[in-house]
């Protein structure tokens, strides 16, 4: 009991100074504004096109019969469509995802130097807290942090999603796209978020300022996309997102899009929409463990670091 | 009980901080004089478990801190308040405390507000709980350490240089709860001042170079000094420059030194009732004329 007392003791002083500190927040809002915004402004130019398109004339009506589509079709596509487009354009927005990785490491360093810069670092180790608690404590506390943070943004690009469906075809993002974006946040964008993080402060057990820790910081993140694409990479290249991760190329693919399904209907192989390969679900577990067998690598180094540096 | 015993540890490959310190600490409080880089707060250190001894042992209340199991042990019946000692300024002093009372096992709420709301009133600081640590005063944060090191009714305390920085007024008041303290747990006060071993403590050693020059009480030090502390007054002539001078003041008939000397050390030099601080400097000039350390 006293070893989850104490984790949480260091997890909740280290989510209030995340806030009071300021960067691992300021990261996570730009994060979230740039993946919103990249979405965003992608539906935005597609959006024009789709409005005109939903003026069904008798003579249109006739040739979506005739090109074998149902009118039953063609009520969900009015419905569904600008949200289907608009998970389309996630997988670019999604690549600004990127930006997380390459700051959060920066972001997160100093949680432990600031620890030996304020001095209460002898403090800490004079009580009985153990090494592996007060690092675990750390990592939490800035997830908490992040992850929340992360929330408020995700809530953010559904209100403006919201506004923007409804103010030029009044309607609003369909269950099927929010569920997907929900899923995409918690599955993919969190790993994101627990890898940039979790580096971040465990790198920072190695450093005795918050100067000393920057430019690590910078280059661990520069390491991780290197990592991430090194590792992650989806097995089809031929539909041109060789940048994406596994989850979210594992994500699009379960996603049931009407446009997948009028592409099916209409002989078009589109690709990603479940029409052409599936990534196997093996694969994308297989990329949680190699994120957590690592991270938990970087843990045990850094605790080592502080049982030698520091008799921690 | 504390045993030390042929305690060294070095730091790089030159700098050696102890040299084959043995002592034996028991119940009550325990006074740790010596000059700045005499091996003090390394000593502390060690006995907190914080760093590792270069070589011998030391034990305290039956654990040895050389060992991760026994470093646990000690951590968690102590409370430290180290030389240099670093607060966060965004937290509140209660906040503060709460946190360390956490970290310190107290995890059962009610007994947690209960130690903090008795510790902050003996401190003096209950009225001053809610205000951010980034506003108090030096005096006001060492009380925050003292504190904090109390929490969790600790069995051992040790206090590295806790006077430093702090008005008269601080200090008589730290040395009264120090002194209190004593009466329920072992405490460790280390310092370089020596006026505040004399006021608290019963037991000492004198640490110089890394050495133990001498262990016993206050007393003794007093009685090795006597018959070689003299008043002398001169009309402004240079003193011999052999002499140790305790202190100068300047009166009327010219200047009056306290000085200490094996023998009076002028015709009209008159003897005086020796203090702790004299014993402390005579034993200091005999350890660097022995030159080993050891007296």
């Amino acid at each position: 009991m006293t070893a989850v007392h104490q984790v949480l003791a260091v997890a909740w002083t280290e989510f209030r100074f995340a806030f009071r500190r300021g960067a691992p927040v300021a990261v996570t809002i730009l994060t979230g504004l740039l993946v919103s915004a990249g979405i965003l402004v992608l539906m935005l130019e597609s959006l024009p096109t789709y409005a005109s398109a939903l003026t069904f004339t008798p003579d249109q009506q006739a040739r979506w019969l005739a090109a074998g589509f149902t009118l039953e079709q063609h009520a969900r596509f009015v419905t569904n469509g600008p949200a289907d487009m608009l998970v389309m354009g996630t997988l670019l927005g999604g690549l600004l995802m990127f930006v997380a990785l390459l700051l959060l490491p920066a972001a997160t360093i100093s949680a432990l130097p600031a620890d030996r810069v304020c001095g209460v670092a002898e403090l800490l180790r004079s009580t009985p807290l153990t090494g592996a608690r007060y690092l675990a404590g750390k990592v939490l506390g800035v997830l908490w942090a992040v992850a929340l943070t992360g929330m408020a943004m995700l809530g953010l690009f559904f209100a403006a999603a919201d506004i923007l469906f409804f103010s030029s075809m009044h309607i609003g993002l369909s269950w099927s796209a929010c569920r997907y974006y929900l899923e995409i946040a918690f599955l993919d964008g969190s790993l994101f978020l627990v890898w940039g993080t979790s580096v971040g402060v465990l790198l920072g057990a190695i450093f005795r300022t918050r100067r000393a820790a920057i430019f690590p910081g910078l280059l661990a993140g520069g390491f991780s996309i290197f990592f991430w694409l090194t590792a992650f990479r989806p097995p089809s290249t031929d539909s041109g997102l060789q940048f994406t991760d596994r989850l979210q190329y594992f994500l699009v693919q379960n996603y049931h899009s009407i446009i997948g399904e009028l592409a099916q209907t209409g002989g078009f192989n589109a690709g990603l929409f479940g029409l052409s390969r599936q990534v196997e679900f093996s694969q994308v577990v297989l990329m949680y463990l190699t994120v957590i067998g690592v991270l938990s690598i970087l843990a045990c180094l850094a605790r080592l670091w502080l049982q030698w540096k520091e008799n921690f | 009980m504390i045993i030390v015993s042929q305690l060294t540890k070095t730091f790089g490959k030159k700098v050696q901080a102890l040299r084959g310190v043995d002592l034996e600490i028991g119940e009550g409080m325990f006074g740790l004089v010596g000059p700045n880089g005499a091996g003090k707060t390394t000593l502390m250190r060690i006995l907190a478990g914080l760093i590792r001894p270069t070589s011998g042992s030391a034990t305290v209340l039956g654990n040895d801190v050389s060992t991760r199991r026994g470093k646990q042990a000690v951590k968690s019946v102590l409370g430290y308040l180290p030389q240099e000692l670093g607060l966060y300024p965004d937290l509140s002093a209660l906040e503060f405390l709460e946190y360390i009372a956490l970290l310190k096992g107290v995890g059962d709420r009610t007994e947690r507000n209960r130690q903090l709301a008795e510790i902050l009133e003996l401190v003096g600081l209950a009225a001053d709980a809610q205000r951010r640590l980034r506003t108090f005063s030096g005096g006001m944060k060492r009380r925050v350490g003292i504190a904090q090191a109390l929490l969790g009714e600790p069995q051992l305390l040790i206090v590295d240089e806790p006077t430093s920085g702090l008005d008269p007024e601080e200090r008589v008041r730290l040395r009264n709860l120090l002194s209190r303290m004593a009466e329920r747990c072992t405490v460790i006060l280390s310092t370089h001042i020596v006026e505040d071993i004399s006021q608290s403590c019963s037991d000492l050693a004198v640490l110089e170079a890394g050495r133990v020059i001498y262990r016993g009480q206050p007393a003794g030090l007093i009685e090795a000094v006597r018959g070689r502390v003299w008043s002398l007054t001169t009309g402004g002539a240079a003193l011999d420059p052999r002499l140790v001078v305790v202190s100068t003041l300047h009166v009327q008939s010219g200047v009056q030194y306290r000085v200490l000397s094996a023998a009076a050390p002028a015709s009209g030099a008159t003897p005086l009732e020796p203090s702790l601080e004299d014993g402390y400097l005579w034993l200091m000039q005999q350890s660097k004329k022995n030159g080993d350390g050891g007296v």
